[in-house]
């Protein structure tokens, strides 16, 4: 069984355009440390799938892969000849087609905040790309706009007084946030502990058996991140023995 | 009640409403809107009852932004709790209501809506365009919007349904509905240059919370104009086009 975030090497342009999934077999596009392909993997561990993974060159692309995502990102689906993108897209469909315990809130009132949430988080998205693609020095104004979308999830998880977004375990929409909050942990310990809430979520979520399965060390994320701002970018690069 | 809401705008210095009565579903508005149209044609086609503040989003009332910090419609106000974003609130509505369920419940079926729904942005971008003076500008506009028909095309054809949610319009036909409603008002060759979206246009005109939420062509026009002159820098927006029903409280200082 594949868990995790898979150990596949990344496929590039000189790469073949791998055969198809075996009937019934879901496969997945992503990349090792792309925060949306982490989503979709959480996902997929805390729901038991079994599935393949097939790694992307994002810097040079597979021609092939066009074919799969006229985008050309990851994540995606393949299954049974159907091709289903968008992290979030692909998410939720693993939650509704396959059985074990539902991962989506069901109340209509508790879910419609969760989509709020969800949205505002887009700021925290937005505040992260820009900072760490940045030196430290140029950092501040991601920064700035990244703590605007975490005072959002502290201000969430203070009105509803619940262990996680999503209520007594995990559930989608916590997915759906973490993998950033853990590369925010990884890059900038500060940003998490200034909000209280918030990293005492982090800490519950680190015990979660999910998040643990997929989680990345902290020297990779920064890593990885100094070696996207230098455009030197090694997918396909082993764990380095650092102080996380 | 069923509609666009035909009630007056209300805006900056205006006296804040008083909130609904238990239970009562009240949207806040504005006539025109498309996102607004989408929660309303889910309204409709749930049968819920519900009241309609519409909301001057020029000259916003000072007390909205205590409903929702964007200052954005639709907004839902039930019992004190408020609800924003049109998908959002559509999903609510549709989950919470009794009646005909209007999301897709297969899971490819959905995962294949939500794509669809996703590059139906790009018919969405055409109002940027539409409205300038600049042929190629419009032109632009009109290739954009010709991507997301395309899309929506290859959709119908593959699913060999009459609507994206099957044999009946659903939630994602309404979510996508008021944008091609108007790119069938301001762009009207467009739509027949696509066999199964021109099909799919008329079939929706036939929808009971389609018919119900929508205004004629010409008012839609009025409106628009109105909306250009704004763009061209005239101060003034008219959003009380048409029929304006008064509320039953005092709104004015």
């Amino acid at each position: 069984m594949v868990t995790g975030l898979g150990e596949a090497k990344h496929l590039a342009k000189d790469s073949e355009l791998p055969d198809p999934p075996k009937q019934d077999v879901l496969r997945v596009y992503g990349m090792k440390f792309s925060p949306f392909t982490h989503r979709l993997k959480l996902v997929l561990a805390a729901k038991g799938v079994e599935h393949e993974t097939v790694n992307i060159n994002l810097v040079s692309k597979p021609s092939w892969y066009l074919s799969k995502n006229h985008r050309g990102e990851v994540p995606v689906i393949e299954i049974n000849g159907n091709i289903i993108r968008d992290s979030i897209v692909t998410s939720q469909y693993v939650d509704d087609a396959y059985t074990g315990d539902k991962l989506t809130t069901t109340d209509p009132m508790k879910k419609a905040k969760e989509s709020v949430l969800l949205l505002d988080n887009e700021k925290t998205i937005r505040g992260f790309i820009e900072a760490a693609y940045h030196t430290p020095d140029k950092q501040a104004r991601g920064l700035m706009i990244m703590k605007e979308g975490l005072e959002k999830i502290d201000d969430f998880l203070k009105s509803t007084g619940s262990y996680f977004i999503c209520g007594d375990k995990p559930g989608l929409t916590d997915y759906m946030i973490w993998p950033h909050l853990e590369r925010i942990r990884a890059l900038w310990p500060i940003c998490i502990t200034q909000f209280l809430f918030v990293e005492a979520y982090s800490r519950r979520m680190l015990r979660d058996s999910v998040v643990k399965q997929c989680q990345l060390p902290n020297s990779m994320h920064r890593k990885f991140a100094a070696d996207c701002r230098k455009k030197k970018v090694n997918y396909d690069m082993v764990e380095e023995i650092e102080e996380s | 009640m069923a509609g666009m809401g035909n009630e007056r705008h209300l805006e900056t210095g205006s006296i804040e409403p008083p909130p609904p009565g238990k239970d009562v579903v009240r949207v806040y508005g504005m006539k025109f809107c498309p996102y607004v149209q989408r929660l309303k044609l889910v309204l409709a086609a749930k049968g819920v009852k519900h009241e309609t503040i519409n909301i001057n989003l020029v000259r916003k009332p000072e007390w909205y932004f205590t409903k929702n910090p964007k200052g954005l419609v639709p907004t839902l106000e039930i019992n004190g709790i408020y609800i924003y974003e049109s998908d959002i609130t559509s999903a609510y509505i549709d989950a919470v209501y009794p009646g005909r369920k209007l999301m897709t419940e297969d899971p490819l079926k959905k995962a294949k809506e939500q794509m669809l729904l996703g590059d139906h942005a790009k018919t969405i971008a055409f109002y940027k365009y539409a409205c300038s003076s600049d042929p190629e500008v419009r032109k632009q506009g009109s290739e954009t919007a010709k991507l997301g028909l395309g899309a929506l095309e290859k959709f119908l054809k593959q699913a060999k349904t009459a609507f994206v949610c099957g044999d009946q319009p659903g939630f994602t036909d309404y979510m996508m509905w008021p944008h091609i409603e108007r790119l069938g008002v301001f762009l009207p060759d467009l739509i027949p240059t696509f066999e199964l979206v021109k099909k799919y246009f008329d079939d929706m005109g036939l929808d009971s919370a389609v018919k119900a939420c929508r205004f004629s062509n010409e008012l839609l026009i009025e409106f628009f104009n109105f909306e250009e002159s704004f763009r061209a820098g005239e101060k003034r927006r008219l959003y009380d086009c048409g029929e304006v029903v008064e509320y039953s409280f005092p709104t004015a200082k």
